[in-house]
């Protein structure tokens, strides 16, 4: 026995090798969360990459602050006269506005929605090129969770999918796993937001449903992971085949992934103000 | 044998730090190149030995740990990929830079079929085919165009820490 052992040693190492590897992979992908590895991963990489990510914002901030100045004067006159013709408009969305929250507050009296939103910035990315994955430096020490959704102020970014003490994975909506609600916020025509590695897609639309270039189209609250009214993007095209039952809209994502710089986690509503003061001072 | 996986070892967290810090600036056509594994695949052309097989399934869970999450596909695919071209090199004269920016390549689109296979396993929309073709394929040749670049700092590291080259 021993000899048989001593003599295959080698083998019997890398099959076990690739036992305790498929055991690995099917314990993390059976269970939802962060691995213990995953988290001392991120953990001893995010001080390399903060501080990377500052020596980098550090020199862009100068670029910007003193050579790019050759274009701001005229950059600046355009803005004048823009903020000019903006006036006007400004004044007819107040007193939309102001209308607006008076119903709102009306048709919400009975929730008070406590909505924080953390501010994040990304300080890296998926390490392959299989996945759409981006690394924010705020994690479970600034009480981000799995499933937290981030967004920008253009739309909808994606959600975390890992957390570790000092930094989190994004799940960006164009990663090929991501699956969103959403409707057409015209028509309310409801269907799905897919990932497809290079954009997005919304699919499962209604054969009957009538859809157009441009409409925008936004999340819609179901299923409780992304709150309803987060914009996603615009339709730039629709295909449908005779013998298919669904629709499928080709979109413009609201958010430049590749321009990101800067996200805002949104930590959960909270109805109740006992725990909205408790989250508070956790906050604190 | 200590210095060589000493050497490897420090090699391999220079390409971890490549993949996780330089990747975010610097990607040709949109692609992140995989350091580690031409790191890997480099050094296990030059010496063929096996511990450098397993440290490359360490730097295939980082890659996990630092992609998707699913601890081990990496792993599994960084290890069988290295296992085979410590077999390939028995097959060619492995020390000029056309021939290991050749194997280079081969053995990237054969990592990523693996890992792309394994990966379709798992999440079942994933689009194989298309992504051979648009990013392991791309991918396989930026690799064998930067491998004489990173042949030459392995070397560079061979000279002054194990005193020789193979």
């Amino acid at each position: 026995m021993f000899k048989f052992i001593s003599s295959f040693r080698l083998y019997i190492f890398i099959i076990a090798t690739f036992i305790v590897l498929f055991f690995l992979m099917y314990q993390t992908f059976n269970k939802p969360g962060t691995s213990r590895f995953q988290i001392a991963v991120q953990t001893i990489t995010y001080p390399v990459q903060t501080s990377v990510q500052s020596v980098v914002s550090t020199i862009k901030n100068i670029w910007n602050s003193y050579i790019n100045l050759i274009e701001v004067n005229e950059e600046n006159n355009m803005l004048k006269e823009e903020l000019l013709n903006m006036e006007g408009r400004l004044n007819q969305h107040i007193e939309n506005s102001v209308q607006f929250f008076r119903l709102r507050s009306q048709l919400l009296f009975a929730q008070n929605k406590a909505r924080k939103e953390i501010f994040s910035e990304i300080i890296g990315e998926s390490a392959d090129n299989n996945h759409q994955i981006r690394l924010i430096n705020r994690g479970s020490n600034q009480l981000l969770q799995r499933n937290f959704i981030v967004i920008r102020k253009e739309g909808l970014v994606g959600r975390i999918q890992s957390v570790s003490p000092y930094q989190s994975s994004v799940q960006l909506i164009i990663d090929h796993r991501s699956r969103v609600p959403a409707l057409i916020q015209r028509n309310r025509v409801k269907g799905l937001i897919y990932g497809t590695h290079d954009g997005i897609e919304m699919r499962q639309i209604n054969q009957h449903a009538k859809i157009k270039i441009g409409d925008r189209v936004i999340s819609s609250g179901l299923g409780n992971l992304y709150p309803k009214g987060i914009l996603i993007g615009w339709v730039s095209g629709i295909q449908h085949k005779s013998h298919e039952l669904f629709k499928t809209a080709r979109l413009d994502s609201a958010v430049d992934f590749n321009q990101i710089e800067e996200v805002f986690a949104i930590l959960p509503s909270i109805t109740d103000s006992n725990l909205s003061d408790e989250f508070e001072s956790m906050v604190e | 044998m200590m210095r060589l996986f000493s050497l490897s070892l420090g090699i391999l967290l220079i390409g971890v730090l490549m993949n996780i810090v330089f990747n975010h600036y610097f990607q040709p056509v949109g692609l992140k190149i995989n350091w580690m594994l031409i790191f890997m695949l480099l050094l296990t052309f030059r010496h063929s030995s096996i511990s450098l097989s397993f440290l490359g399934v360490f730097a295939g869970i980082i890659l996990d740990a630092l992609s998707h999450g699913y601890i081990g596909l990496y792993g599994i695919s960084f290890f069988v990929t290295l296992l085979l071209a410590r077999q390939l090199i028995k097959l060619f004269y492995a020390n000029t830079f056309f021939a290991l920016s050749l194997a280079v390549s081969v053995m990237t689109i054969l990592e990523g079929w693996i890992s792309l296979s394994i990966l379709s396993m798992l999440e079942t929309e994933l689009n194989q085919s298309s992504l051979m073709l648009t990013s392991t394929l791309p991918l396989a040749v930026l690799h064998g165009l930067v491998t004489p670049f990173i042949l030459q700092s392995v070397i560079w590291g061979e000279k002054h820490f194990i005193g020789d080259t193979a």
